[in-house]
């Protein structure tokens, strides 16, 4: 009798008395019996261990108790329950209120939407309509300040201005007077002793000008204006997924641009995504989100940089990688890119995030990304980048 | 004085179930306590977990509570429970693709839980779904429901020896697969 089938006629209790004595002696003196003893009882362990296998799930014995119209097991369910609400409560309350959530966050999204591209916020505060034509800018009343002597002998030093543009009500910018334009010119004595604020506020735009000490030449912002947003992406083994995400950006303001105004519900996305494999998921992307554009150009013997921060249409393509050899428990760490376009021009993504599953049909997620702007304006090329932090959630169909 | 059932035979407490709602919830109770975890066990192997395996086990028990209501007593009460679920697993076989979720695989571990065991169990799990329906039937028959040989031959329709040696051949197979993983567990 080999030793793999004396094993298992040993566990299975089938060895008479003599065949068991002489297993005994063999177990003794045989390191391969004893491994194969050893191996055979660690699985039947683990087997004995499989709480899951032998557990009902709570639900199953109330359907079955309800269907047959029995009073439940109340000594039963209870330690059923708190078991899974213990080990994943989060999951269980997802599980719970599933239906309604859903309502709430289609509703939210189609409001959302309704109300981004129908509602008129220009009545009642300001607005940052996107122009790239340099036309519109051209409108400004601007008084070029008078170069002094001392600027004029030096051929070098040029003077920079900015010109913030923006529309908004009159009182609006009467009230800016006060704030916004005394709070830049505090900002140094040389600023401040160069500061000619420009008396074009009877016109609905508001623009102020300095000196620019260091040079004349365009420099871009180092750091981005706070954007926020979302967008969808895949989860699990659904087919179809739908996924909110919000960002934050390290922004520096803009000066003269108030972005206080439908700051919770600008900057949305929609995307449905389809899930390729295992570790690959693409879709469609619609987004609304804030760049800011800062761009060149030359008025008389003044050098002016233009700055708006407007918000965009943007339709783009999306893929998300996500590899299982990284997955932890409930994270799925995922890479996403995505390529799109809006009225200014061509926008990339890129993303670095995890998601967080709670359930097969939500989850939630949060990262890095960085999101780059391609622009022209007249002859010349800008581009206007952002990098921030993500968060959102993610339903799963 | 409520009447403590748990001591009651099978027999007994399903003779029981034919009594007023009172009554019939307490002795399905147990029977319920007695035996749902291998019919649970023994679905969940089967069909995989997954709403197909909940199914199953839901329907066995309904089944074999009306069942009850209408026949006569059914001595073997755990051959009986096994017997509708196999069936009820049948169609499920035959009538779609079954599907393996892995949704809450952590739930019911239980905490103190050595991890070489969740990790040795985990490969069990997903070595025993690579195994042949009819040896993986015997194995989930013998290792998880704990039936004799007799018994599993019964329940298949098939020899003893056919039986034994389905059980045998499973558990060499899972052994096999393992092995790496139990060699390096034992050094």
């Amino acid at each position: 009798m080999n030793s793999e089938f004396l094993v298992q006629e040993f566990l299975d209790g089938s060895l008479s008395h003599a065949d068991e004595d002489n297993f005994f002696l063999r177990l003794a003196s045989e390191n391969e019996l004893r491994l194969e003893l050893k191996n055979l009882l660690a699985i039947r362990n683990a087997i004995h261990s499989d709480v899951r296998a032998f557990t009902p799930k709570s639900e199953s014995t109330l359907h079955i108790f309800d269907t047959l119209g029995l009073v439940s097991p109340t000594t039963v369910l209870p330690t059923v329950q708190a078991t899974a609400v213990s080990v994943n409560p989060i999951g269980s309350f997802f599980s719970r209120y599933s239906g309604y959530m859903l309502s709430v966050v289609v509703s939210s999204l189609i409001t959302a939407f309704v109300i981004f591209n129908w509602f008129d916020f220009d009545d009642d505060v300001s607005s940052n309509e996107y122009s790239n034509n340099i036309s519109d800018f051209d409108r400004i009343q601007f008084v070029p300040k008078q170069i002094d002597s001392s600027a004029v002998s030096n051929p070098v030093r040029e003077k920079t201005v900015y010109k913030y543009i923006y529309k908004e009500q009159e009182k609006t910018v009467a009230n800016n007077l006060n704030t916004t334009d005394l709070a830049m010119m505090s900002d140094s004595e040389s600023v401040r002793k160069e500061v000619d604020l420009v008396t074009a506020y009877s016109s609905n735009i508001h623009h102020t000008e300095f000196e620019n000490t260091s040079d004349n030449k365009f420099v871009m912002l180092d750091k981005l204006p706070k954007i926020d947003y979302y967008n969808l992406t895949n989860n699990e083994n659904k087919l179809f997924a739908l996924v909110v995400r919000k960002s934050d950006y390290f922004a520096r303001n803009f000066e003269g641009i108030s972005r206080d105004y439908n700051f919770a519900l600008d900057n949305l996305s929609i995307a449905g995504i389809i899930k390729v494999n295992d570790e690959l998921e693409v879709g469609v992307e619609y987004r609304r989100e804030r760049f800011a554009q800062e761009f060149a150009g030359r008025e008389g013997d003044s050098y002016f940089i233009f700055q708006q921060e407007p918000d965009f249409n943007t339709f783009s393509l999306l893929a998300e990688y996500k590899p299982e050899f990284t997955e932890i428990g409930i994270f799925t760490p995922y890479i996403g890119l995505s390529a799109g376009i809006n009225n200014a021009g061509p926008v990339g993504r890129f993303m670095l995030g995890t998601d967080i599953n709670f359930s097969s049909m939500y989850y939630m997620n949060f990262g890095f990304d960085y999101s780059i702007l391609f622009f022209k304006q007249e002859a010349s090329y800008f581009i206007s980048p952002k990098a921030g932090v993500h968060f959102g959630f993610g339903l799963n169909f | 004085m409520k009447e403590n059932f748990e001591t009651y035979s099978d027999s007994e407490l399903v003779e029981l179930l034919k009594r007023d709602k009172s009554t019939s919830s307490a002795a399905f109770k147990v029977l319920y306590d007695r035996y749902s975890s291998i019919v649970h066990a023994y679905c969940c192997k089967v069909l995989g977990y997954g709403e197909n395996a909940e199914d199953v086990f839901q329907e066995t028990f309904i089944k074999f509570y009306n069942n009850c209501n209408k026949e006569t007593v059914k001595f073997n009460i755990q051959g009986y429970l096994l017997t509708i679920a196999r069936n009820l697993c049948l169609n499920v076989k035959r009538d779609r693709k079954v599907t393996v979720s892995t949704d809450y695989l952590d739930m019911y571990y239980a905490d103190e839980q050595p991890y070489e065991q969740k990790e040795l169990l985990d490969l069990i799990n997903r070595t025993i779904e690579l195994l042949d329906e009819d040896h993986r039937e015997a194995f989930v028959l013998r290792e998880y429901n704990g039936l004799d040989y007799s018994q599993i031959a019964e329940l298949c329709n098939i020899s003893v020896v056919n039986a034994k040696s389905r059980v045998f051949r499973a558990r060499q197979k899972i052994k096999s697969i393992l092995q790496p993983y139990l060699k390096e567990l034992s050094e």
